[in-house]
């Protein structure tokens, strides 16, 4: 008996493809190229702005942020996470594009050959798992089985050093498909170091409609899931932040809430009416009412809370200058504090520092009224940290203790 | 050497670099009972693009742009076809409707999963 080998006696139609099948125009180095420097500057954007944001929660001496300009960190994560809602259609194209080389026979030639595709491979991997994840950061589900913010950042270098390393690999054919301009989309002949797909086959075009309308629909995806998204941060677009998980004006006092007093588990402790702040420096320890604080002298400071998911507000804060206590304590005007929260101890975010320069700014407070009423409580009563150009959650709600200084 | 190819080998070397700190971060910030959730999601998610999200557009758009005119043109043999530019059009809008609704499609029903939790 002749057995045939499988290849013989299955169905054509069940055949694994070959790049010859995808016979669609966009799948072309023109069209690749452009996605790519598209993304690459997209890539750039979101690491550059990662980075900034791990560098505020994670101070490191030869390069500290200060709390001017107020804007910076809002601007900062709101560009963040729009241009990240805005890669997720570029990265989307950009791996439909080149979706054909996944079939390419023999799926190694060599050594060589193996290490760029296992760099695109990384790429790939690491590029699509910073997207998605962020997005569900954005929506706040945590379904990952790790910790976003550790594991999103390091995978943030894998991204990019594969991004830097692709375009090393590839910087030839970029140059060669972009140099002829726009016009050479037009031309039916297959893109630089295309495989010679039939442009005509799929019965559209032979000239550059497609590829051009291919590349307007990705701008008009990105335009619009930015436009639906980015309005939580840019309050003006909130009425057609469609698809935004939270208007950032909407919650007790006109201001969003990411955090509620209830999830942080200090519903009884903050509402106490025994509460007071304990202040530690130099001085010694002292225990200041919220009556005590209100009896100081009041600051009030319009400012920005920016949170690391996105949304953003302005908002009125009055209370005691952070630079007040700190003198008041025996310690000087721009010690470092350290803030410690009424949320159980280990818990994220349940303790912050304010470095000198912090302290030292007029408009660092702990605040005791927003829009000229009391803290409502999931705002962080009786007392929570504001302070310029920091991330949402660096500004420490229901706080109990500040350490000034390194008192010993 | 030329100024290309000394641009190329800084990029690829400073990549390297990149990959090379990550992988210090991951020996030395990330618990190893991360890894292989870490591991599960950075494979699923090459697995969902190649395995759903491509093969899907890619079945869509061939019935869409190949299968549904050719079935059309069969029917309407003998009569006035439609012109070259309109199927271009169509297709363009087509793509772009694909493109367009899938994304937003994608972030809503990450929306709509957020809501239902």
């Amino acid at each position: 008996m002749v057995r045939r080998p499988l290849s013989d006696i299955r169905p054509a139609w069940l055949r694994l493809p070959e790049p010859s099948d995808f016979r669609s125009p966009v799948h072309d180095q023109r069209v690749v190229a452009r996605l790519g420097v598209y993304l690459g500057g997209a890539i750039l954007i979101l690491f550059v702005t990662g980075l900034v944001s791990h560098l505020h929660q994670h101070p490191v001496s030869w390069l500290p942020f200060g709390p001017e300009p107020a804007w910076a960190y809002r601007l900062n994560q709101g560009l963040h996470v729009a241009v990240g809602f805005a890669s997720l259609p570029l990265v989307l194209a950009k791996l439909y594009t080149v979706y054909p080389q996944f079939f390419v026979r023999p799926p190694v030639t060599g050594w060589k050959h193996a290490l760029e595709r296992a760099s695109v491979g990384v790429l790939v991997a690491s590029t699509v798992f910073q997207v998605v994840t962020g997005i569900l950061n954005v929506f706040k589900l945590y379904v990952f089985g790790f910790s976003f913010t550790t594991v999103h950042y390091a995978t943030a270098w894998l991204a990019f050093g594969a991004a830097l390393v692709h375009v090393g690999i590839k910087l030839p054919v970029v140059v060669r498909s972009l140099a002829a301009g726009a016009r050479d989309l037009d031309a039916a002949r297959p893109g630089p170091d295309s495989p010679p797909n039939g442009d005509t086959a799929d019965g559209t075009t032979g000239d550059g409609t497609t590829r051009r309308g291919f590349l307007g629909s990705v701008a008009v995806a990105a335009l619009f899931v930015t436009a639906l998204t980015v309005g939580q941060t840019v309050t003006p677009l909130r009425a057609i932040a469609l698809l935004a998980p939270r208007d950032p004006l909407d919650g007790p006092q006109g201001l969003a809430v990411n955090k509620t007093a209830r999830a942080a588990r200090v519903e009884e402790l903050a509402t106490d009416p025994d509460w007071a702040l304990e202040l530690v420096g130099p001085g010694g320890t002292t225990h200041l009412t919220r009556a005590d604080l209100l009896a100081m002298s009041q600051h009030e400071a319009v400012l920005p809370i920016a949170c690391v998911e996105g949304w953003s507000a302005t908002a009125r804060w009055t209370g005691v200058r952070i630079r007040d206590l700190a003198t008041l304590s025996g310690g000087q005007p721009d010690d470092p504090v350290h803030v410690v929260s009424l949320q159980p101890a280990g818990t994220f975010y349940s303790t912050s520092d304010l470095p000198g320069a912090y302290v030292a700014h007029d408009d660092t407070l702990l605040a005791l009224t927003l829009a000229g009423e009391d803290l409502d409580l999931d705002h962080g009563f009786p007392a929570r940290i504001i302070a310029p150009n920091r991330p949402g959650v660096l500004q420490t709600k229901w706080v109990s203790r500040l350490v000034v200084g390194n008192p010993t | 050497m030329s100024a290309a190819t000394w641009t190329r080998r800084v990029l690829v070397m400073a990549g390297v670099a990149c990959m090379g700190w990550w992988a210090w971060l991951a020996l030395t910030s990330i618990p190893a009972q991360w890894w292989l959730p870490w591991g599960i999601w950075l494979a699923g998610s090459v697995a969902l693009n190649d395995a759903v999200i491509a093969p899907l557009v890619i079945v869509l758009g061939w019935l869409v742009l190949v299968r549904l005119p050719a079935l059309v043109r069969t029917r309407s043999e003998g009569r006035v076809r439609a012109s070259g530019p309109a199927n271009v059009w169509a297709g363009v809008a087509l793509r772009g409707a694909v493109m367009v609704l899938g994304t937003l499609l994608l972030v809503w029903l990450v929306a709509l999963w957020s809501a239902n939790r």
